[in-house]
Order: structure tokens, then C-alpha cells, then sequence
């Protein structure tokens, strides 16, 4: 019974324990299920606000989400995260994922060593200026999230926009410095590494260091591909940036081209080279002026070139900048560096790529030095400096006249003649190459201009004939169709370049009248206005211009007012002068006109040239040969730049022979040829060079060609009115009796002679032959008379003029005197006073007398007495001082004639106010003649 | 186009999809913070509940030890550890059950009495 009861309070007690330890469990398990609710609620409301990535990189976070319980949650969180991105890291077949568009994007515009991930470093480039021009620069690779971590399908590469697009601002802290730095030497060596040595220029200022910061590249500052600023003197690197920028913007983008790029993208050449400078500071404000100056230089720099890499300096920029911000890792390991760019936004986590092995950036800095050593030294050649034949001649001369002449760096170094620099001066001794460079810059403008927006007028006053090959010769007929007006061999005839000047100041005035009618005031507005009109610009080039300046006479003091007038107006109408001298030095009358040498702001000095350039710039002395200083500011010497020229030789013709290809049926240009003497029948109006033109109004006797652009014949009008006689004055024969002869020529050729009506009295032994040959091509109505028949002749002359005079007879007759003074050997004083007669009364009566007298004092006898000066209206000086003509020309006039051969002083009473320089026409079969 | 631009354009998707995707936690979690008052009611009521239960099973069990006290010859064990497959949501009734089971093992325990009387 006991033991029975004792079995029932044990299976009693057993059963109320299990009873109870349900109820505890249970309760238990409804706690806890209700603590993991609010749990896994709040953890999830945590990811949702801060985020995944947050949380997981949060350490407070790290136990709740290593709870296994809390996992699902996490999961769910993960998942959607995952939903979301999913179309952009793995979108359906047949789209692109947004990393593989981003791996797309950066290998098409960061090709090679700009986008590489590896295996670029140590290749040197050859690509130039002209591109193609990566736009995008890897800096690292991305990931999506904060963590850094790229998933396999979401990683990708992170690049920058930097040459004329945009600048770059990092950010770092104490412990990410280093890695900042690290990738700005990668971007650096990228960019030196994807371009030809010397296309882009490096800066680097440190605030802290004068040679501490990027030591990697220092190989590159041995050829200045880098320059190491002074960490005293942000200021002088600013300034260099800020004067590079008004270079560009005042040289290189006057054609209205908003950037460099935009004209490279046009002309298909860069202009400049890239300057990317780097400033590295120390997380501290800059002083004020540097800020100032700074923000300038960024708000400027893209369009000029120039890009600025800023680490650690705080700014606000008012231009195009991308960032990119360091931090350390926030996860293990420690030393793992991340950053968030403006590229990439706020989803992105950026890791920089590894720093560069110091050996592996030393040794490429070094293959860039020796291959940018190797092409400064490489003679640049013209043919580098043509444009594809397909854009030859396509360039619009609006804005003004561009075209490169050599190398800078490697790249075209281009001139400009425009509203900036309207004239050149060029200064070089004898053997610097200054032919050599003007023919440069005459083809390299040629071939970028057609005839209708350049045309030149060249003028070569030295012996060479550099510029003859412009115009047609008798081996080589093709000719610059840019070219109007050739003139070679010039030396002194300095009328000749007198007359260009006249030529161009009237050409000034057309264009100033045409201008005024429209009511504009520049050409660019005038070719705006009238576009049916042509109005080229126009470049003279004077080599050794020195030579016009050369005498203190009237054609200098003409000279002088002309190029005033030209150098200061020209610029408004498209006209520029190019000067070129081996002294400028000595050019009194140019440089006591400040107001001249003003206007020529280009100056171009070669090897040893003097005073081209400002007083206290001696540039050029230490210039190597094939070398030039070109400097757009006036000589000042901030505006020096040195430039390579290249060799020409041969080369022009080619050009020309492919320029006068397309053009070769416009005008030819006129050719003057200092050491060329006109024919006659050259200088003959086309009909009366067979003698059939019978021309109405007064006989004109040809007596030379006039120093003008055009070449025109210089003519003595005889009508028959008092004076109208010719007399030429000079002991050189040969001149005297060319003129005798062109006259007697043109004066056969304008009308018919009957028996009688051309007497040629040769009265001195050596121009017998002469006067016979003459009577011989001419055939009959010549009469000669020799010195022993000539009194007698004179005397049935005389009685002839007496008669006419009552009859009215005007029918013309012409007395050639060859040597007239050889006449007082054979005239008593009655003769001479025929001859008086002769003179005085036989032009009214239609005879009049073209004579030769080898003395002015003779002539003076016998124009005394019963004649006077006046009844020789025109008179030709020969080898004859200007202060003996001058009583017999004007009195009272100051004639400054020098004597030379093959040239006459002409003055004509009835037309000119000053005398003028002939040419000396050639006989007809002259041998001196060149023809 | 301009490369970065492109670039831009292409980040840009992923920022949509980002700021998307925030937009959409952000209302999770408004309404998660809105859920855990709730929940916390719940856990606060949970927590009540079991220590509640706790405590009628220390008295039943006290009482239960009182009945029994007589009984020298029965060795004690130790309280029950927590039944981890009981369901929460049957507590009362395991409460019930744990009640009749203490009331019949008190009444087994009264019966020695009684049959000491006859």
C-alpha cells in the first residue's frame, strides 16, 4: 500500500516537472521570439537608414551583424540592395552592364597608356599634338558600395578628364598623402608617357619641399619636360601660367576660336603644347593674391591649354574640376587606402591603383628624356609643317594670316600677321638663313590661303634672286599664283621700292574708300559687307629693306612717310609689311620714327642678329644655327620663343609647282628685274609693236620705263606747241643713244614718215653705226646727216621752221643730234643761232629736236642767248651730277641724282613737279638685254 | 559626346538605381520604426507573460515541495531546465496542465492521512 502510494507521488512529481519545464520553455520561447522581432526590426531599420555597406563597415555594428539569428534579415537587406542594381551590374541579354560600358568608355577614350591598367609604363609614345587626344585618365578601379571591394561583375576602371577639359582637385589625409601623391605621379607619367616627348609640359610647386614631392619623374626636368617650381615662389609659377594663357589667347586664338582645342579641331594641328602643373599643398589656405591669381589661371587655363592638378590646397573652383577624396580603409588591412571621385559619385568606392615600382617610373622618365633629346635635335622639315594637299588653300584670311615657320618642342610654331601683329621685322646677318625663312613663311602661307585671301608682293634688294623663282623665268614657267608683284635684283633702284610702297598706300585708299562706302572700318567687316568684292590680304616682303633708307634723299624721306602711313593704317585694310634687314641697326630714318618700328610688333631675329628685337633682349646671340627667336611682343623679352627652322632648299618649287597646278590660269605677276633692261618694242602699246598702230592725238616719244608696279613706258607727248623738244644729258653714249634710239622707234611707230621727216645727225664718229642701223630697221623717210653736212642742213631747217611758221604746215619732222655739242666745231655763230632757232621756234611748227648733249654746260651755252632752258621741255640725266641739271631742269630746284648705269633722271616740264628714275630701254637686238 | 560625360551619364544609371533603392529603405525603415513600437509592446507583454509564468510555476512548485514535506523517503531533484520544444503559443494551456498536475500530485500526497485515521 505505502509502496504503491510512494510510485504514484513519483509519477506525480515527474509529471508535474515535465508540466513545468514546458510552461518555462514556453515562456522562454515566447520571450525570445518576441526579443528577435524587435530585433531583427530594428537591425533592419538600421540597414535600411545608414545602408548596407555602412553598417558593415561600422565596428559597432560588427557583432549584431555576425549574429547568426539576425542573419535572414541581413539577407533580405543584401538582396534587395542586389534587385536594385541589378539591371545596371548584370542586365538582361543583349544590354550592356554599366561596368562593361565603363571598361568600354575609358578603353575608347583613354587608349592606351591613358587607360591601360598595366603594361603601359615604359613605352615611349609618338603621338603629337594633333591626337588622337584621350579624354579620360585612369586613376583606379571601382567598386560599387563603400566597402572598396569590387564584386567580379561589378568592378571597373575610374578615370578623370584632364587636357582641355577639365582640372583635377584631390583631397587626402595625414595617412592617405602618401597614395594621393602616388597617383598623381601615375597620372603624370600616363600623360608623358601617352604623348611624343615635349607635347605636354609638366610644373610641380610644393609647399612643402623644394624636391621631395614626386621624385619618380625629376629624370624629365633634364630636357625641361618638367619644371620644379621654387616652393618660395607660387607667384612666379602663376605668372608664367597666367602669361602662357595671354599668349594663346593674343597669338594663337585670334581667328575667334574659343580654345585651343576647338582650333585644333579645326586646323587638325596643335598649336601649343599642354602645360599641366600641379600644386601641392598642405591642406592650409593659400594667401590671397596666390588664391586670386589662381582662380585666373583656372578659369583661363583649360581653353589655353594649361591644366592644374591641386592636392590638398582648399578652393573653391569657379571652373571644370573633378575630384577625388582619400580616406583610409575602414576595414582590415589598415594600410589600404579608398576614395569617393566626382566621377564615379557617392555609390562608388574608388581604390587607387598601386603606386608605380620607383625603378620601373625612373626608367621611363629616362627612354622620354632620350627620345624628347633625340627630336630637339632633329632638324624638323618643311614638309612636316604642310597641310594634307586636301586643305591646302582652305583657310579663311578673315581674323588674319597664319601659318608655322618651325618648331617648337617638336610642334609647328605658327606666326601670325594680324590685328595683334600687323608687321614683321626680321633681323639676321648675312648666312643666318634669312632667305631661308622668308621662303618658309611665304610657302607655309600659300599653301593654307588660296590667291583670293593672300596675295604677295615680294622684294628682294639684294643681288640673289631668291624671290625670281615666284615668278615665271625662261626654264621654270610655273609661278606663285599668291604672287602680284616680283622684284629681284632691286638693289639700287630704290624707286623701285618706292613705288611698291605708293602702290600699297593707294591700294590702302581703295580699300579705305570701299570701306568707307559700306560704312565699316576694317576689312573684316568690308569682306563681311561686300561679298562679291575681292580683298585678299596683302603681304609685301622687303629683303634688306635697309636699302631703301639707304641715301638722306627724297626717296627716303618718301620712303619714310609712306611706311609710316602703311605700317600704322595697313592693319586695318589687310596690308602687311614683312622687313626683313641684316641691320636694322643702321637704318637712321627708321628708327628716329618710334611710330614706325611700333607697328612691327612681330620681330623674328636669327643667329647674331642686332636691335630686331628690344634693346635689352640679346636672345639671338646665342642662337644656333637653322635657329630664330620669334617674339609677338615687340621684342620685349617675355615673348621670346625659339624655334627651329626648317630647310627649304628645293622644297619651294615643288609647293609652288603644285600651287600653280590649281591656280595656273590667273594673272601671272609682274616681274621686276633690277639687272634686266627692257626692249623697246616690250615697252610699245601690243599694236605699235609692228609699227602698223597709227594713233590719234599727239606723237609720244617712248624714252624709258617708269620704277612703278606696273612697268609702264615713260613718253615725252610732242605736239606741236613751244618746248616740245627732248634733250638728253651725259657723256655715257651707249645710254644716250638707246634713249635716241627707243625714241626714234616709238616715234616711226606711231605714224608714217615720208622722205625727210626723221633727220639723224650722228655727229660724232661712234654713233655713225648707231644711227645707220636705226635708218637700216626702219627703212625710208630717215635722213643722215654727218657733221660736215650739218651746218648746211641746219640752215634749210631753219628756213623750213620760217616757213611753216607763216604757212601752217605742222606736219612732224624730228632732228635726232647725236653728241649736239660736237656741232660747235662746224656752226659759226650764225649756225648757232640757227640751231637757237631750231630749238626755240621748230616744235610749234611741228619739227622738233631730240638730241643728245654729252655736257650740261654746253647744252647751257646753247640754250642762251636767243634761246633759254624752257624750249627743251623734257630733259633725260645721264652720268650727270643733280646739281648741274638742276639750272637747266628748274632752276632752283635740289635735284639728289646719283648717277648709275642704265638709268636716267626724266623730267618733263609740262608734267612733272619732281623728277623721276627710268630705265634705259635696250636697243632692239641689245645684247645687254636679258630678255 | 564628351567622354566624361558619357562616363557621367553611365555612373549616373547606377545612382538612379542607388537613390532608388534608398528612397525605397527609407520608407522600410519608416515603417520598421512605426512596426517596433508594436513590437516592443509585444516584447515588453512577452517578457511580462514569462516571468509571470515563471512565478506561478516557483509557487506551484514551492506548494507542491510543502505537500511533500513529509515525504523523507523521495529525494529532490532539481527544478526543471526550460522545455526548448514547448510552443509558446500554448502556454495557458501548459500553465492548466502544470496547475492539474500540481493539484493531483497534492492530492496523492493528502491521502496517506486519511488512511491513518481508518
Amino acid at each position: 500500500m505505502v509502496g504503491k502510494r510512494r510510485e504514484r507521488i513519483a509519477f506525480g512529481f515527474d509529471a508535474f516537472h515535465q508540466a513545468i519545464a514546458a510552461v518555462l520553455g514556453a515562456a522562454a520561447q515566447l520571450r525570445d521570439r518576441a526579443a528577435l522581432r524587435h530585433a531583427e526590426a530594428m537591425v533592419e531599420m538600421w540597414l535600411r537608414q545608414d545602408g548596407l555597406d555602412a553598417a558593415r563597415s561600422d565596428p559597432g555594428l560588427r557583432g549584431v551583424l555576425g549574429n547568426p539569428r539576425l542573419q535572414d534579415v541581413i539577407a533580405r537587406v543584401a538582396a534587395d540592395r542586389d534587385a536594385a542594381f541589378d539591371d545596371w551590374c548584370a542586365p538582361a541579354a543583349g544590354r550592356m552592364s554599366g561596368p562593361d560600358r565603363l571598361v568600354a568608355l575609358t578603353a575608347r577614350y583613354g587608349p592606351g597608356a591613358a587607360g591601360d591598367a598595366d603594361g603601359w609604363l615604359g613605352r615611349v609614345s609618338s603621338v603629337g599634338g594633333e591626337g588622337p587626344v584621350p579624354q579620360l585618365w585612369r586613376i583606379g578601379a571601382g567598386a560599387l558600395g563603400t566597402s572598396g571591394v569590387p564584386a567580379a561583375q561589378t568592378g571597373f576602371p575610374v578615370a578623370v578628364p584632364l587636357l582641355d577639359e577639365s582640372h583635377l582637385q584631390i583631397t587626402s589625409t595625414h595617412e592617405t598623402r602618401a597614395a594621393a601623391e602616388a597617383v598623381v605621379e601615375s597620372l603624370l607619367l600616363r600623360v608623358v608617357s601617352y604623348f611624343r616627348p615635349g607635347v605636354v609640359q609638366l610644373h610641380v610647386w610644393d609647399i612643402g619641399q623644394f624636391t621631395g614631392s614626386l621624385p619618380g619623374l625629376y629624370p624629365l626636368t633634364r630636357t625641361g619636360l618638367l619644371t620644379v617650381h621654387d616652393p618660395a615662389d607660387l607667384a612666379g609659377l602663376l605668372d608664367e601660367l597666367s602669361d602662357r594663357i595671354r599668349k594663346v589667347h593674343t597669338r594663337v586664338l585670334v581667328g575667334g576660336h574659343p580654345s585651343l582645342k576647338a582650333l585644333a579641331e579645326q586646323t587638325g594641328e596643335r598649336a601649343e603644347p599642354w602645360v599641366v602643373a600641379v600644386i601641392l599643398g598642405n591642406r592650409s589656405a593659400l594667401g590671397e593674391d596666390d588664391q586670386r591669381q589662381l582662380q585666373r589661371v583656372l578659369r583661363g587655363g583649360l581653353a589655353a591649354g594649361v591644366s592644374l592638378v591641386l592636392l590638398d590646397v582648399p578652393l573653391t573652383i569657379g571652373a571644370p574640376v573633378e575630384t577625388v577624396r582619400f580616406r583610409p580603409a575602414d576595414a582590415t588591412p589598415p594600410d589600404d587606402v579608398l576614395a569617393t571621385t566626382s566621377m564615379t559619385g557617392p555609390y562608388v568606392t574608388m581604390t587607387p591603383d598601386p603606386p608605380l615600382p620607383r625603378a620601373a617610373v625612373t626608367n621611363a622618365c629616362h627612354a622620354v628624356v632620350e627620345e624628347h633629346e633625340r627630336l630637339r635635335t632633329r632638324v624638323g622639315t618643311f614638309d612636316d609643317l604642310l597641310p594634307p594637299e586636301e586643305e591646302w588653300c582652305t583657310e579663311k584670311s578673315t581674323a588674319g594670316l597664319f601659318a608655322p615657320i618651325g618648331f617648337v618642342e617638336g610642334l609647328p610654331a605658327t606666326i601670325g600677321l594680324g590685328d595683334a601683329t600687323p608687321h614683321a621685322l626680321i633681323g639676321g646677318p648675312s648666312g643666318t638663313g634669312k632667305t631661308n625663312l622668308l621662303l618658309t613663311m611665304i610657302a607655309s602661307m600659300a599653301v593654307r590661303y588660296s590667291p583670293q585671301e593672300l596675295a604677295f608682293y615680294l622684294l628682294d634688294f639684294k643681288e640673289g634672286v631668291s624671290f625670281a623663282q615666284f615668278a615665271p623665268g625662261s626654264w621654270d614657267t610655273t609661278w606663285l599664283p599668291h604672287a602680284k608683284l616680283v622684284g629681284v635684283n632691286v638693289n639700287t633702284d630704290r624707286e623701285f621700292g618706292l613705288a611698291l610702297l605708293q602702290h600699297l598706300a593707294d591700294e590702302m585708299r581703295r580699300r579705305a574708300q570701299a570701306a568707307k562706302a559700306l560704312e565699316v572700318t576694317k576689312l573684316e567687316e568690308l569682306r563681311k559687307e561686300d561679298t562679291g568684292g575681292e580683298w585678299p590680304r596683302i603681304v609685301a616682303v622687303i629683303d634688306e629693306f635697309q636699302y631703301l633708307f639707304a641715301e638722306r634723299d627724297g626717296v627716303t624721306r618718301q620712303a619714310t612717310q609712306l611706311l609710316e602711313d602703311l605700317a600704322r593704317r595697313g592693319r586695318s585694310h589687310g596690308i602687311h609689311l614683312v622687313l626683313a634687314s641684316q641691320d636694322v641697326s643702321s637704318i637712321e630714318a627708321f628708327w628716329g620714327r618710334p611710330a614706325i618700328i611700333e607697328q612691327f610688333v612681330l620681330r623674328i631675329g636669327l643667329p647674331r642678329a642686332r636691335r630686331v628685337l628690344a634693346e635689352k633682349n640679346d636672345a639671338t646671340l646665342g642662337l644656333p644655327r637653322w635657329h630664330a627667336v620669334v617674339n609677338p611682343e615687340s621684342g620685349i623679352s617675355h615673348g621670346n620663343e625659339i624655334v627651329r627652322l626648317p630647310d627649304v632648299t628645293g622644297r619651294v618649287r615643288e609647293v609652288q609647282e603644285r600651287l600653280h597646278k590649281r591656280y595656273g590660269s590667273d594673272v601671272e605677276p609682274r616681274l621686276f628685274d633690277g639687272s634686266r633692261t627692257p626692249r623697246v618694242d616690250e615697252l610699245l602699246p601690243p599694236g605699235e609693236q609692228r609699227g602698223h598702230s597709227r594713233r590719234t592725238g599727239p606723237p609720244r616719244a617712248l624714252v624709258g620705263q617708269r620704277m612703278d608696279v606696273d612697268g609702264t613706258a615713260a613718253t615725252v607727248p610732242l605736239p606741236s606747241v613751244p618746248g616740245r623738244n627732248i634733250g638728253v644729258v651725259g657723256a655715257d653714249s651707249e645710254d644716250a643713244m638707246r634713249i635716241l634710239d627707243a625714241i626714234a622707234t616709238s616715234l616711226l611707230a606711231h605714224h608714217e614718215m615720208g622722205p625727210g621727216d626723221v633727220l639723224l645727225a650722228p655727229l660724232v664718229a661712234g654713233a655713225v653705226p648707231v644711227a645707220e642701223r636705226l635708218a637700216a630697221r626702219v627703212g625710208s623717210g630717215v635722213e643722215i646727216v654727218r657733221l660736215n653736212e650739218f651746218a648746211g642742213r641746219l640752215e634749210t631747217l631753219a628756213e623750213l621752221v620760217v616757213d611753216r611758221s607763216s604757212s601752217g604746215q605742222r606736219r612732224p619732222l624730228y632732228l635726232f643730234l647725236y653728241a649736239g655739242d660736237a656741232a660747235d666745231a662746224v656752226l659759226d655763230r650764225d649756225g648757232t643761232n640757227r640751231l637757237r632757232q631750231v630749238l626755240r621756234f621748230g616744235p610749234e611748227a611741228g619739227v622738233h629736236t631730240i638730241g643728245w648733249w654729252r655736257s650740261p654746260q654746253r647744252l647751257r651755252q646753247l640754250l642762251s642767248a636767243s634761246a633759254s632752258p624752257d624750249d627743251i621741255g623734257a630733259f633725260l640725266g645721264l652720268d650727270v651730277q643733280g646739281s648741274e641739271l638742276g639750272p637747266l631742269i628748274a632752276p632752283g630746284l635740289q635735284l639728289a641724282w646719283s648717277p648709275r648705269p642704265g638709268r636716267a633722271l626724266f623730267f618733263d616740264r609740262s608734267r612733272h613737279a619732281q623728277p623721276e628714275v627710268l630705265i634705259v630701254p635696250a636697243f632692239p637686238a641689245d645684247p645687254r638685254s636679258t630678255a | 559626346m564628351n567622354a566624361a560625360r558619357a562616363y557621367k551619364d553611365v555612373i549616373g544609371e547606377l545612382v538612379a538605381a542607388a537613390d532608388a533603392l534608398r528612397e525605397r529603405d527609407r520608407a522600410r525603415a519608416k515603417q520598421l520604426k512605426r512596426q517596433l513600437v508594436d513590437l516592443e509592446a509585444v516584447l515588453v507583454q512577452a517578457l511580462e507573460r514569462a516571468a509571470l509564468s515563471r512565478l506561478g510555476v516557483e509557487l506551484q512548485r514551492d506548494a507542491v515541495l510543502e505537500a511533500l514535506a513529509d515525504e523523507s523517503w523521495m529525494a529532490l531533484p532539481p527544478r526543471p531546465q526550460p522545455a526548448a520544444d514547448a510552443d509558446p503559443d500554448r502556454l495557458p494551456d501548459l500553465e492548466a496542465a502544470a496547475n492539474h498536475a500540481a493539484e493531483q500530485l497534492q492530492e496523492v500526497a493528502r491521502r496517506r492521512f486519511t488512511l491513518g485515521r481508518r
